[in-house]
Order: C-alpha cells, then structure tokens, then sequence
C-alpha cells in the first residue's frame, strides 16, 4: 500500500531549517537558480513560437497574387477562340453543361450555316452560376472583347436564384469579395481574419486547401440535398421551392452580368419535366420566378424568351434523371437546333 | 472547447503559464481545478453540477471505503457508491434508450423519452469515480483526504472529455509527490507530440471523415459495394487517427502541466490476434474492463464457457459504454465473439498460425467491426450491407480523395512501425526525440498546419467525446 503523506495539500508548517543560517544573498541565489531552472523547461515552447513568427513573416514571399477570377475552361476558350468569328456562349447550371456539348454545338452551328464559334461554360454543381459569370465579365476583359454579333445565353434555372452556397464562393480567390461587394457576410475563417496580419493565413487563404480532397461529389451532394430538403423529388430543382427569395447576392450577379455584357446576353428558361413543372406549381416557383425575370428584363432590357421550353418541345420522357439533366442524344439535339434558333 | 480549437490554445497558453508561475503545489491544483471548471462549463455550465455529484459520491465512498473501517462498512460503502455512479451514467446516458426500446416492445406502457442532453465525457469522469472507490476498498490505494485533489483527478482537463482513463493509483501519488516541472528535454517532446497529435486529427482524421467517410455513411441506399468497403477501410483510418490523435494530445496537455499519463494506443493496427489488438487499443479502458468487469466475473478462471461467457459479458458491456445503441452493443458482441474464437483455438492447440495470416485475419475482423461502429443505427447498417447484395452503380470517386487515403494509411502505419520498434527498445509510446529534433518537427507540422488552411475546417468533434 502506498504511504499517503498528503504533502502537497498540508498547511505550510514553521520548522527551522539550515536555511536560516544563509546568507541572504545565498538564498537569493539559490531561490532564482530553481525559478530560471523551471522557466528552462519551457524553452523550447519559446523556440517554437518565434520560429513560427520568423516562418509567418517569410511567407509573404511566397503569398501568391490575387490572380482574378478564372475557370480553366474559361482560359481555354479564351485561348482558342478565332478574333474574327462571333461567339455563341452557353452558360448556367449543370443541366446546360450536360445538355449541350460543344461538339453538338459546332455540328448544328455548321449545318444552319451560322458563322458563330460554340462554347459552353455552364457550371456543375449550383452555387449561383449568375455570380460566377458576373465575376468572370467583372474581372477579365475576355467576354467584354467578344467579337461584333457574339451572343450570350444563359439557359436558366429557378432553383439557381437561391442556391447560393456561401461556403464555396468563399472558397474562390475573389468569391469573399464579391460576398462583401453584395453586401452579405461573409464566412469568416482563421485565415480571412488573419489574412492581412500573417503571411501564413494570407497563403492559405491563396491556395484554398481546405477543400482538399474534394469528396465524392455525387454522394456528398445527395447527402447535403437531403439534409436541406428532406424530400424526395428532384433534389436539385427543389432547392428554391421551400423559402423560395431572391437572394440578394444572386441579384447583384445578374445585373452586374447585364451591365458587362449588355445587348449580348440573353435569358432562356431551361425546360424540366412534367414532375417539376407539377411541383414547381405547387409551390409557386414558376410565378415566383417569372415574375423575378420579368422585372430583371424591364430594368435592364436583357430579352427574356419565356416560353423557350414550349419552343424546345422536348418530349416527357426525356426528363427521367435526377435533376431533369438529359440523357437521349436525340433530346440534346432538339435543344441545341432550340438554342440556335435563338440567334435568328 | 476542444483541442483542436483555437480558443483552446488560448486557454491552455493562459493556463500553462500560471500553472508553471504558481509556487506552492496546493495553490497550483486549486487553479487547475479552476481551469477545469471553465473546460468543460465552456461546454454547458449546467453540468458542472453533475461532475460536482460525481466527485461528491466518489469522495465520500472514498472515504468510506478507506482501510482502517470496519469490512462491512467498507463494503457497503463501496457497493452505494457504485451504485449511485452507474445510476447517473445510466440516467444520462442509457435512459431514453431503455424507454425507446421498451416503448417498440410494449406499445402501450407508457414510458416515454424524457430528452435527456448526454452531458459530454460523462462516461469517463464516471468510470474514473468508479474505479477509485473500487481500488480504496481493495486497499490500492488510501482514500484521499484532500477534496481539492479528488476533485482535480476526475475533472482534470485534458482527461475528463475523452479519456484516456486515468487510475487514481497513477494519478493522485503525483499530486502528493509534488509538482515536478517537465525538463525542456520532454517539454519539447509534449511540445512536438501535441502537434503530431494535431496532424493525426485535423488533417487525417477530419480529411477522411469529410471527403470519403461522411458522404458514404450519409448515403446509404446509393453507395456500392466498393465504395461501401473504401469508406469502411477510410473509417478505420479515420478513428485510429482521431482517437490516438486526441491521445497524443491529452497525454502532452497533460505532461507539460507536469501530470504524467500511461500510454493508451500501441499500435493496434499490427495485432496479429483479437487479444493482441486489446492490449494495443485504447488501453486506459480495456484495462478498466479487464480489471472492473472481466476478472470480478470470474476472468479465465473456470471452464471454458464461463471463460467464453465473461468474455462475451464484458465485451458487450465495453460496447455498450460506447453509445446507447444497438450497433455498439452489436460491436462489443462482434469482438466478444472474436475473442472467444480467439481463447478457443488457442486452448485446442492444434497448430500455431503464422504472424501474417493472424495478422490479415484480425485486420479483416477488426475493420469489418467497424461499419457497425459507425453506423448511426441498424437500419443503415442493412441499408449498406444491401449494397452486397444488389447491383449499385460504381459512384465516381476522386483520384485526389484515394490518393488523400492511401496517404493517410501509408502515414498511420509509418506511425505504428515506429511504436512497435519503441517497444523493443523498453521505451514504449512516443519517439524520444533530442530537443532540437522536436523542435524542428514541432515547427515543420505547425506550419504545414497552418499554411494548408487547417485552422479554416471548423471545429469537428472528436468521435470519441460521444461517448
């Protein structure tokens, strides 16, 4: 058993010691000989901590510019793109990015013998498409320099007006920005805090690897679907039906979007099945939405085809997977000769 | 408040400074129960109560317990006590599960979820309380007279959250001995291990959970069979990471305070034998359950199905101290199982099997346990385990996620071939390190910490502060 002597917690006891016989200045001595001995131990805390201030102060070498906002995409087409050609520009959401290649583009645009050079730079995945391409327009001179007769058009979706994901926006070099220019908060991290002080934050801030590595998206996006909306139809399209609003944000993009591109943009709903069209009725998204757009149009005078989807025909059947993406080559045909008939 | 926040570095800066500030040793533990108090109220204030009750029934059946009363008193003091904790444990912790279950069995009784907030590490301060009592009355200990330092042992910061579970007969002859202020020689060590531990959690633990594990579990109906068997294999990773993560952490928080804990992961993952992967996972409390359930059921005394019987007793109670649930009842049970496998071919002797194959058949037991660990009820664990059984479509995963996987697993191992060449050496647990040498790793580990965002996650519990 061992001998419980309770040293530590004993109230302090008079006893004469040989103590008493040094030499004050001996007692002095030894007392800051075991107090600098302690504080010793935490040396290499100390060490620590200044190297990762010098460490901090060095990074700002190595602090990348604040290159303006780009999609490798965008570069691409910016890169081969011919000065002498119109340009035929499809952007919006992943139903868009998935409906309409660029090589069914070139093909169609060959056989109606329309001189315009195809490009499609709609974005998977939601998270206010708008504000990416306002973005783009705002930053880069590339789609303000489009040749004489380019045409923008943005096959839009409801749901986009309020799929504002803040998270990956603040993500992007400038997407923290353009939060603040839209007069939202923005997220604030350890690294958007400290991102003018420490070289360090600034860097991470910069590279943006706490996205890494991305995850699986097709699952991780079902998951987040069913967190926010708890229901079963046609996740994607329902993320706007429940507190369906205009976001604020969301507003900015598009009008910042009308004022770079002027007379070359174009709005055209993008059609969904007869199960959206069901839904979106039940929960007012279509009256909400057109309204949005018919007001958008009056005052920046951007051209709505409201009835694009009566246009396209597209047959019910087509609209079998999630999200109303189509699949049949003949479908993405009939959209893209409907996409084309836009430019007459 | 949990370590891997940044307004616990904050606190511990402010806490490591005073504790190393203050002279006399009494002055010291009262400020570090102080500092304690705000741990874990930073969580809920309200349960300060509930850990006040827990050190007010283990002090005084400490007391009563104590050598030197009669046997009698002794024993019965020792049997309230424990009764008293275990009927706080089971309030908080297993009551809505006992009226849930009670309710799909008998619909008519009556008994309805009353809600209750499981107050976080309740299970730890409980069987740290527990186990005091217990080794006083076996004279292991003297009762300790002091409350202030009872107190500071069940409610010491860098243990009451999630373990690991400290023994008294550890942690209390310190306290008595004196505070003895770590040497910058282990200063640097704690320094570098706090870090590691960091590492293991935020990048690996956190990375894992997020981009593979999560969106798996999540989805349990969409996942296919490979990517079932990905997320579990990624899960295993995740929580060895996390759990000695938070290990390294606690036992360095500790140590540069000047309390020094035992070891509580020796390299599970290179086990060759179910008994073997115990005495390397989470130490602190398969050594409780070896101690406080097994050996008083009777341990390996007595025939082989009392033997198999405690084993299986004990192991599902192990479970069940995860969560109230059936998946980590179920869990227990599974390794029940395996051990009684395990202590069955033994005792038949019919051959030895080779380190390799014991190696590969614990891996593949192990990590099949651990879908039913994570899965959140037995509805999605059938839901997953459909995925073997129906044909899914092969979900597209990203190449910088499994590389991310393999990384981590490449990394996880690394660190468990050094544990197991520390053990040759008689030094098990972390790598002694010269001074210099921790400081650099200290350093490089900070700063790729830093510079790769890690601060911007957000705060992801530890798995184990569930339980």
């Amino acid at each position: 058993m061992r001998q419980c002597d309770n040293a530590s917690f004993a109230e302090p006891q008079f006893q004469p010691r040989a103590m008493s016989f040094a030499q004050p200045s001996q007692v002095d001595s030894e007392r800051r000989d075991r107090w600098a001995a302690r504080w010793k131990g935490l040396t290499p805390l100390l060490a620590i901590l200044i190297s990762l201030i010098i460490i901090d102060v060095s990074f700002w070498a190595i602090v990348p510019d604040k290159a303006p906002l780009s999609l490798p995409r965008y570069e691409q087409m910016a890169a081969t793109a011919k000065p002498d050609r119109p340009w035929l520009v499809l952007i919006g959401s992943s139903r868009g990015r998935d409906a309409v290649s660029e090589e069914l583009l070139a093909e169609e645009l060959e056989r109606a013998g329309l001189p315009h050079q195809g490009f499609n730079l709609s974005i998977g995945g939601g998270g206010t498409p708008s504000l990416l391409y306002a973005a783009l327009a705002d930053l880069t001179p590339v789609l303000k320099a489009m040749p004489a007769g380019s045409r923008v058009i943005y096959l839009f979706s409801y749901f986009e007006m309020n799929f504002l994901q803040p998270g990956l926006l603040g993500d992007l070099p400038t997407g923290r920005e353009l939060i603040v220019k839209a007069g939202m908060d923005p997220p604030v991290t350890w690294t958007s805090r400290l991102a003018t002080l420490s070289g360090i934050a600034a860097f991470a801030e910069a590279e943006g690897w706490k996205a890494w590595p991305a995850p699986m998206g097709r699952l991780l996006q079902a998951s987040s679907e069913r967190l926010l909306l708890k229901r079963k139809l046609a996740a994607c399209n329902d993320a706007g039906q429940h507190d369906y609003q205009v976001l604020e944000i969301n507003d900015w993009s598009m009008r910042a979007l009308a004022r770079s591109l002027g007379g070359s943009l174009l709005i055209a709903p993008m059609p969904v099945g007869p199960m959206q069209q069901q839904d979106d009725a039940d929960h007012g998204v279509d009256v909400g939405g057109s309204a949005y757009l018919d007001k958008f149009s009056r005052d920046t005078g951007v051209p709505i085809v409201a009835d694009f989807p009566q246009r396209v025909g597209l047959p019910a059947d087509a609209f079998v997977g999630n999200c109303d993406h189509l699949t049949r080559p003949e479908d993405k045909r009939m959209l893209a000769r409907a996409v084309l008939e836009l430019l007459k | 408040m949990t370590f891997n926040s940044i307004a616990f570095l904050c606190f511990f800066s402010v806490v490591l400074i005073v504790t190393w500030a203050i002279g006399a040793d009494r002055w010291r533990w009262r400020f570090l129960l102080a500092a304690s108090a705000v741990f874990y109220g930073w969580w809920d204030y309200r349960f300060l109560a509930l850990v006040a009750a827990v050190v007010a029934v283990g002090y005084l059946g400490g007391l009563a317990a104590g050598s030197g009363r009669p046997e009698k008193t002794r024993s019965r003091a020792v049997t309230l006590s424990v009764i008293l904790l275990l009927a706080l444990l089971c309030f908080f912790k297993y009551f809505d599960f006992f009226t849930q279950n009670l309710a799909l069995l008998m619909p008519g009784s009556g008994w309805q979820s009353l809600n209750v907030i499981l107050p976080v590490g309740i299970s730890f301060f409980v069987f740290h309380a527990i186990s005091y009592v217990v080794d006083v009355r076996q004279n292991r200990l003297d009762a300790e007279p002091s409350m202030t330092a009872f107190a500071l042992y069940i409610s010491f910061f860098p243990h009451m959250i999630a373990g690991p579970i400290v023994r008294a007969t550890d942690f209390l002859p310190q306290l008595r001995a004196g505070w003895r202020p770590p040497t910058a020689d282990e200063m640097a060590g704690y320094a570098a291990r706090f870090l590691w531990g960091m590492f293991k959690k935020v990048f690996i633990a956190d990375r894992l959970g997020h981009a593979i594990v999560d969106p798996v579990f999540a989805n349990p109906t969409e996942a296919s069979a490979a990517l079932v068997i990905i997320a579990v294999l990624a899960f295993g990773i995740q929580i060895v990471a996390d759990f000695s993560g938070y290990s390294d952490m606690a036992i360095a928080t500790a140590g540069m305070l000047g309390i020094r804990f035992r070891e509580n992961f020796l390299a599970p993952y290179t086990a060759a034998s179910p008994q073997e992967f115990w005495r390397r996972w989470h130490v602190s409390l398969s050594s409780w359950i070896r101690d406080y359930v097994y050996i008083p059921l009777g341990g390996s005394r007595g025939g082989r199905v009392r033997v198999a019987c405690n084993l299986l007793v004990a192991l599902t109670l192990s479970g069940l101290w995860h969560g109230a649930a059936w998946t980590y009842v179920l869990w227990g049970t599974f390794h029940g199982a395996a051990l009684v496998v395990n202590q069955a071919w033994r005792r038949a002797g019919w051959f030895q099997i080779p380190p390799l194959v014991g190696w590969i058949l614990t891996m593949t037991t192990i990590f099949m346990a651990w879908a039913l660990f994570r899965a959140a009820d037995l509805g999605q664990l059938g839901q997953l385990m459909a995925a073997f059984g129906e044909s899914r479509p092969m979900t597209f995963i990203p190449v910088g996620a499994m590389v991310f996987a393999g990384l981590c697993t490449l990394l996880i191992l690394a660190e468990h071939v050094v544990l197991r060449w520390l053990e040759t050496k008689e030094s098990p647990g972390f790598l002694a390190l010269p001074v210099p040498a921790n400081i650099a790793w200290g350093i490089g580990i900070a700063t790729f910490l830093l510079a790769t965002d890690v601060p911007s996650l957000g705060v992801r519990n530890f798995v184990y502060f569930q339980f």
